[in-house]
């Protein structure tokens, strides 16, 4: 087989390679993978008590990126899976969880109490801020971020109550601006990635 | 093919061989099977107008969007929100005088919860869209197997012409 001939096949083949590698580039995803928000405006203030009955003042956390999450300790689902997917954002992360606050802000003030909070958080990740307060500041924080809460009398098992609530996440870049928001079932993969983003932002 | 081609020509040669072939076979599907549906990712707006949470309180009918939303992979779907409460269209919440978008990436069918839908739920299908990259896979799915195939053809046809050489002479 002539020279020629094979230059030109292998020529082809390489080609190929190379066209095949800018598809699979031009297919990655850019930007953020959360819902955005347009103009990001400064994410409602709150100071509420933590796990240790210190306040915790959002305001405070300026040069952090934090992300938000509001439900209840009783929650039999949705809640537990949230807190467990923020452990394992916060093992991904690894270094630079340093520069992430997770927070878990109670829809049931009635029951959530500190020390309830501090239990159970230990027994996911005790990094994981627990806020609590009266009924009525949390009634505030709960607006400010468009969180729908109701209580269904008898739903639970002892004749006890559940909270339906939202089970959205919300990320606040470190200038203290509500960015982003993620509907419950977000992958981690894509809260490390939307993290990774914020933390290389400039803080101005 | 010419029995004298070494084995590293002539794999090379019917992998190339079975890739545009594999080409062909794809593009010539593609084209039959193409339901008018596919097409590039999209920036797709839809607006909340003002007084929406209002009539949705009081019970008044609202212009509302289809129970089903159709997107293609890559769209990105921006909701704009011109009431005076938030409001949450699937995936994306936007606070009141906001703008949220999400990039469509992932291809599903999904269930959210909708502010201003009578059924409070709302279905996006987001479908798989054709680009480069899976055309391109396509041909490799089919044409390395076919290239494989002609290879072994090649090497079979070899074998039986080098037997049918006449005693005493040379091979081409």
């Amino acid at each position: 087989m002539s020279k020629k001939i094979l230059m030109l096949v292998a020529g082809f083949l390489a080609g190929l390679s190379l066209l095949l590698i800018g598809a699979s580039l031009i297919g990655q995803p850019a930007g953020f993978r959360g819902s955005s928000i347009d103009p990001a405006d400064a994410a409602g203030d709150f100071a509420l008590l933590d796990q240790d009955r210190q306040l915790f003042r959002l305001s405070d956390q300026r040069g952090q990126v934090v992300l938000v999450f509001f439900g209840f300790i009783s929650c039999p689902d949705v809640c537990p899976a949230t807190l467990a997917e923020f452990k394992k954002v916060r093992s991904e992360l690894g270094d630079q969880a340093n520069q992430v606050r997770m927070v878990f802000i109670t829809v049931d003030p009635d029951r959530d109490t500190p020390e309830g909070m501090r239990a159970y958080l230990n027994l996911i990740d005790p990094e994981i801020v627990g806020l609590t307060g009266e009924p009525g500041e949390l009634e505030e924080v709960w607006k400010a971020y468009g969180v729908f809460v109701e209580k269904q009398v008898g739903s639970a098992a002892g004749g006890g109550y559940e909270v339906t609530h939202t089970a959205r996440v919300y990320a606040i870049d470190r200038q203290g601006k509500l960015r982003l928001t993620y509907p419950f079932g977000t992958p981690v993969e894509d809260l490390v990635h939307d993290i990774r983003v914020l933390l290389k932002e400039k803080v101005g | 093919m010419r029995s004298g081609w070494g084995p590293a020509a002539r794999i090379l040669v019917s992998i190339a061989a079975g890739l545009l072939l594999g080409l062909l076979i794809s593009e010539v599907t593609y084209r039959f099977n193409s339901d008018g549906t596919d097409r590039s990712p999209q920036r797709i707006e839809l607006v909340i107008p003002a007084g929406t949470a209002a009539q949705v309180a009081a019970g008044v009918p609202v212009d509302t969007l289809p129970r089903e939303m159709v997107f293609v992979e890559g769209d990105t779907l921006v909701v704009k929100n011109e009431d005076t409460t938030s409001h949450q269209l699937g995936p994306v919440w936007v606070p009141p005088q906001s703008t949220g978008s999400l990039v469509l990436d992932r291809a599903d069918r999904y269930s959210y919860s909708c502010s201003f839908q009578p059924t409070r739920f709302i279905g996006l299908d987001v479908r798989p869209t054709v680009t480069t990259g899976s055309r391109i896979q396509a041909m490799l799915v089919l044409g390395l197997p076919l290239g494989g195939l002609i290879a072994v053809y090649s090497f079979l046809l070899g074998m039986k012409s080098q037997k049918e050489v006449v005693p005493g002479t040379l091979p081409e």
